[in-house]
């Protein structure tokens, strides 16, 4: 086992894990990131997205000891004291939440484009959340939403 | 004292695009759902599964498996106190007549009849201890020859998956004088269609913890459709069904596949053998394999019309791929039977259907549950005949659509409105000028298919759903109904019915659900079911309030209850807003009184005798919603791809409670339909399954699927809350049907076996001689 | 908590911050080690023998340069890097990036490395088409020697490559290309149900001055064969001929019949010759249009 510092939503965690702990498991079972979802274990769904250094990357393929030294963020990490962010808002307005699993990873996925595209097109959007699946809303909404949050945060 | 039902004329809550609670809850990621939840000295379950689609099991040794430090039991079918689970109709109490389903069998005893069937448990201390005492299992097979083609099941001597007879369901539609009607007929159009297994590939995997509490309670907090299995769960173990308690979780999407038993079972054995917590969370894996499909058909469809386009015959063959097991099977091929005609009036009728046993995957409940199949014929048929009348297939269709007061292929007279022809120019409009083609090999196309889908369960079944609604002093309110939440805002529109007829302001409703032992039971989520049962059940509880308030502060008002209105927390003279009084202040002065204001109430649906021939009569469901879609597509003639560029569905739809709710049903559908018909296959070869995960088993992504636009109407005429109609179902059936004609008419050809996946629509092109 | 053999369960994690740590470790730990840069190909295996993983992540070999000699790109580059760069958003090297960019899901490209997908050595790689075309060369470094295998002789199989257990690669290097060169790269998506694999084309072609003659071509395909593979007789019909009608579709075929698609041979054929014609007439197009 093997000691390590994680920073995860600006917060610093001692954990111990183990050579093959993904960096979902120790979020997830350790740290009690269940906004971290269980979808596959392949990289295939997207549930598990966190933000690494700001990239979003499907943590279910990260080795946690990987993850040392990194800043990383969560779905929980978006408001700010208790304030929703305004990807979260739109997200509910739009509809872009019906069953909620595939949600948290979107939300890291429309953060980190906007953070660096601040103004995409509706093609980007699409292109941007083709690696996170989701099976109940047909991707409308969440394109949508994520529209409007980038219009609602470059006013 | 029921308050008798005067249409409400001014709706405060009902109607709105209201947020939710939920929705909330989600995007904060505080969501606890069925993997989520631990509890202490908590166990981990793994599931040890057949590698054999057809064999005898000769001996089984899980001493190794039990020997493992960390391995606390092993479990197989002797193990087990009820081993045959009795499921006939998912939720329900009503005898059923003539449908039995064969009994499931918790684990494999002697003989195993699918790959991937269970055979037996293992309970850790790390789930990773658990998979590796699976491979400690040993395990001797001695194969036995099996059955994987449904038509080849059906001969006599073919092997038999179970007793004597692989053909487990047989459902006819008798009407008129099919040889005579095709004798007469003008144009006759025959074609065999075949549809696929498809996967319901939601993204939470089938989950769930059970544990024992301080008073001897079995209780299993799990992702499921259906806490009402907590009766299976009790029969399985031997113990009484007062004590077992199914607290369900808000589900990560379902669509059927958390319907029958999934994880229960296992977890209940294992919790209970062990006295610890016991969690089991499927693998993707172990859901591509382990799990049910959706039923593939083979259809051989005839038709025969006049020249002017009317319907005069129809005749069908339908065969459906049972599986292993029977589960569902019968009812979704009586679905398919009843749903054959597709939403047409015919006046002469011949339809049998038959699900016959194989040793493939199990097939099951899937989002439109038979209704699906059965649309990508009928309206590849409407569209065929269109062409050999030389008629517009609009045109065609709104010749021959149902109307109000008509009778369907079983003679069930539609009682609600048919808004067919609007809901197709609504449809085919929204989807303005045609692209022109990208390129030179491309090939731009447009079709569209109208469909139509029951809501609530089948009459047989006597139906029925439970609700309670209590005031609190200070005027906020509990809801208490056991309908579980997958997603599409079931729980969130009881609430907005509730407040408003209440007249509570929405954020002091609050509703408590999906717990077997404390709230009423009001059935499954399934079936189009929820807003139609849970909804109807919660409105005649909150109108049995709201006329004892309206009753007191008429008083307190000086005005008649008729001239009284609520909302927002206040009761006030509708027509003069300054007459007005706090709601809390009149529940006061009723809980004074000895009134409690607490209500519960059963809503019946319409009810029918159980089944006793195999001809179908007579009404079989509530009623029906419908709808049409419209789909633009561009064909790539070099390669054979389909690209959907545009998409509508418009769906009538009743009376839509929440807007943003019904939207996202209908979007949500049109794209699981939209991998139905391009993109989706589960395969197997004798058996053995060829793609279990989500790179070979593909997925619409968001690159896949186009802008959707969905169109709601309201005709205010269905049987559900305020005039509601069901939409969750319907919502998938046109899709398929609607892009296959859009391909026809951007290249020529007419694929009838679906997905029309590149490879397939390249060798039609190429038989067709078309490629540029 | 006993050993269990069956399943991925390293004890030893180390991350090593120079080539010469890291090469040692691959020699001690041999075929029980296993380089880890992205993971998406190990933590996807998960493979029950490996006892120590070596994070190779910060060793420096996450850059792409160019120079007078060519383009020399790290091993532990990710594919989102490659498919952003600056220096390969140009004809003719941006076909590397066009190729990276199809590779798994955006969010496996923020993770994936370039050296990864090489070394995975899947059937269906989506990078080796265009560096086969571009005659990349592969640095191979061990505690005992440094090697450069041209990309070419690197797959021997299925998952198999000529590099070994003790070896850590650290570098692609690409050579300078004559002007009027011209590349394409086309690739199908989610074709069948079964296979993810799925048929590329890479191009090159170099025209002489005048551009009417082909000086030199080559053509690359994945997922058509046990490894990544070169047309090379097809190759052979192009060089020295001048431009005519017919000659293209006919080594379009030629590309098609040197394939062998273990599975739906037909259809990945016929698009094998689909693509292959598109590719290499696309190429000549930005050879020709390159002449100054």
């Amino acid at each position: 086992m093997i000691n390590i510092r994680l920073n995860v939503n600006n917060e610093d965690y001692q954990v111990e894990v183990a050579p093959y702990h993904t960096l979902r498991d120790v979020l997830r079972d350790k740290l009690g990131f269940i906004d971290v979802k269980n979808g596959c274990n392949e990289g295939e769904c997207g549930s598990c997205t966190v933000l690494v250094d700001g990239k979003p990357v499907t943590s279910c393929l990260m080795l946690a000891a990987q993850a040392q030294g990194k800043r990383i963020t969560t779905a929980r990490g978006l408001a700010t004291d208790g304030k929703l962010h305004p990807l979260q808002e739109k997200f509910i307005d739009c509809g872009a939440v019906q069953c909620g699993y595939c949600t948290p990873g979107m939300l890291m996925v429309a953060k980190a484009l906007l953070d660096k595209n601040p103004n995409p097109t509706e093609e980007e959007v699409r292109a941007a959340i083709s690696g996170n699946i989701c099976r109940c809303t047909g991707y409308q909404q969440i394109v949508e939403a994520i529209m409007a949050a980038a219009a609602e945060m470059n006013k | 004292m029921e308050h008798k039902d005067k249409q409400k004329q001014t709706f405060y809550v009902v109607g709105k695009r209201l947020d939710g609670l939920d929705e909330k809850a989600k995007v904060a990621g505080s969501v606890i759902y069925a993997d989520d939840f631990t509890m202490e000295r908590m166990l981990y379950a793994k599931v040890f599964r057949s590698t054999r689609a057809s064999a005898k099991i000769k001996s089984i040794d899980t001493t190794a498996a039990r020997s493992l430090p960390g391995v606390v039991t092993v479990i197989t079918a002797e193990d087990v106190p009820n081993n045959r689970s009795v499921t006939g109709a998912v939720g329900q109490t009503a005898e059923l007549g003539l449908v039995q389903t064969v009994q499931q069998l918790v684990l494999a005893e002697d003989r195993v009849r699918f790959y991937g069937e269970p055979i037996a448990l293992v309970a850790a201390e790390d789930p990773d201890i658990a998979k590796a005492a699976l491979k400690l299992i040993k395990i001797e097979y001695e194969d036995i020859p099996g059955v994987f083609d449904p038509e080849e099941a059906m001969k006599d001597d073919t092997p038999k998956v179970h007793g004597d007879n692989n053909i487990i369901a047989h459902w006819e539609l008798r009407r008129g004088d099919i040889d005579k009607a095709f004798r007469e007929a003008d144009v006759i159009v025959e074609n065999d269609y075949q549809t696929q297994f498809q996967e319901h590939a939601h993204l939470e995997p089938e989950s769930g913890v059970a544990w024992i509490d301080d008073d001897g309670v079995l209780n299993l907090r799990v992702a499921t459709q259906v806490i009402e299995q907590y009766r299976e769960i009790a029969h399985i173990l031997g113990i009484a069904e007062s004590k077992v308690r199914i607290r369900g979780t808000l589900i990560g999407g379902g669509f059927g596949g958390k319907e029958d038993l999934t994880v229960e079972p296992y977890i209940a054995l294992l919790s209970w053998k062990t006295g610890r917590p016991v969690k089991l969370t499927y693998e993707r894996e172990e859901m591509m394999y382990g799990r049910h499909k959706r039923h593939p058909y083979k259809m051989r469809y005839k038709h025969g019309a006049t020249k002017d386009g009317q319907l005069v015959a129809m005749e069908a063959t339908l065969i459906s791929d049972s599986g292993a097991y029977v589960y569902l099977s019968s009812w979704v091929l009586l679905y398919s039977t009843v749903h054959s005609t597709g939403p047409y009036y015919i006046p002469n009728v011949k339809v049998d259907s038959y699900s016959v046993l194989t040793n493939n995957i199990y097939t099951s409940a899937f989002r439109s549950f038979g209704a699906i199949q059965v649309a990508v014929a009928c309206e590849s048929q409407m569209d065929i005949l269109a062409r050999e009348l030389k008629m517009d297939p609009a045109e065609l269709r709104a010749k021959n659509y149902l109307k109000t007061g008509d009778k369907t292929g079983t003679g069930q007279r539609i009682d609600s409105e048919v808004l067919l022809t609007e809901t197709q120019e609504a449809a085919v409009k929204a989807l303005g000028d045609r692209s022109k083609p990208s390129a030179p090999y491309m090939k731009v196309g447009r079709g569209f298919a109208s469909c139509w889908q029951s809501y609530g369960r089948m009459c047989y079944l006597h139906d029925t759903s439970s609700a309670w609604v209590g005031m609190e002093l200070d005027g906020s309110a509990v809801v208490r109904c056991g309908i579980p939440d997958l997603g599409g805002g079931q729980r969130e529109s009881l609430r907005q019915i509730a407040a408003e007829l209440i007249g509570a302001p929405l954020e002091r409703v609050h509703v408590i659900s999906t717990d077997s032992q404390v709230t009423p039971l009001a059935g499954t989520v399934t079936a189009t079911r929820a807003l139609f049962m849970s909804g109807n059940a919660v409105k005649l509880a909150a109108e049995a309030i709201r006329h004892d308030l309206l009753q007191k502060a008429s008083e307190m008002l000086g005005e008649n209850p008729e001239n009284l209105d609520m909302c927002d927390g206040e009761v006030f003279a509708s027509r003069n807003r300054e007459n007005k009084i706090p709601l809390a202040q009149v529940v006061k002065a009723i809980k004074s009184e000895g009134n409690p204001l607490e209500v519960l109430r059963t809503f019946r649906a319409p009810a029918a005798e159980p089944v006793t021939r195999e001809i179908l009569e007579g009404q079989i469901f509530p009623d029906f919603t419908f709808g049409s879609q419209a789909a633009e597509v561009e064909v790539n003639t070099l390669t054979g791809k389909v690209n959907v560029s545009k998409m509508v569905g418009a769906y009538d739809v009743g009376k839509a409670i929440n807007p943003k709710r019904v939207e996202g049903q209908i979007e949500g559908g049109m794209a699981q339909g939209l991998g139905y018909a391009l993109l989706e296959e589960f395969i197997e070869d004798k058996g053995i399954p060829q793609n279990v995960n989500l790179t070979t088993y593909i997925l619409p992504t968001s690159k896949d699927v186009p802008d959707i636009q969905s169109i709601i109407l309201e005709s205010g005429s269905g049987k559900g809350p305020f005039g509601a109609k069901g939409i969750g179902e319907p919502a998938i059936v046109a899709t398929a049907p609607a892009i296959l004609n859009a391909i026809y008419d951007a290249v020529g050809v007419r694929i009838k076996k679906i997905p029309a996946t590149p490879e397939s629509v390249f060798y039609h092109l190429k038989e067709r001689g078309e490629r540029t | 908590m006993s050993k269990v053999k069956s399943l991925f369960r390293p004890t030893e994690y180390f991350k090593p911050t120079s080539v010469e740590e890291a090469v040692k470790l691959l020699a001690r730990y041999n075929d029980k080690g296993a380089a880890i840069a992205g993971g998406t190909d190990v933590l996807a295996m998960k493979d029950p023998r490996i006892e120590a993983l070596i994070d190779i992540t910060d060793l420096g070999l996450n850059y792409i340069k160019s120079d007078s000699q060519g383009l020399r790109i790290g091993a532990t580059t990710t594919l989102a890097d490659i498919e952003t760069s600056p220096i390969l958003s140009k004809s003719p090297y941006n076909i590397i990036a066009q190729a990276a960019h199809e590779i798994g899901t955006p969010l496996i490209r923020n993770l994936g490395t370039i050296g990864g997908n090489l070394c995975n050595a899947s059937p269906s790689a989506d990078s080796p088409p265009t560096l086969l075309v571009l005659g990349a060369k592969l640095k191979l470094v061990s505690t005992l020697k440094s090697r450069e295998v041209p990309l070419d002789e690197f797959f021997v199989g299925p998952f198999r490559t000529i590099k070994g257990h003790d070896e850590l690669l650290t570098e692609i290097e690409l050579p300078l290309l004559s002007p009027r060169t011209g590349t394409s790269y086309q690739r199908l998506t989610k074709i069948t149900t079964i296979d993810e694999a799925l048929v590329s084309v890479a191009a090159l072609v170099v025209m002489d001055d005048k551009g009417g003659v082909i000086k030199d071509a080559r053509i690359a395909l994945t997922s058509v064969a046990p490894t990544p593979m070169r047309a090379r007789q097809a190759e052979e019909m192009l060089r020295g001929r001048g431009i005519k009608d017919g000659l293209i579709e006919e080594v379009a075929r030629a590309v098609a019949d040197e394939t062998s698609p273990r599975s739906r041979p037909d259809y990945r054929r016929s698009m094998s010759a689909v693509l292959a014609e598109r590719t290499i007439k696309e190429a000549i197009a930005r050879a020709t249009s390159d002449v100054v």
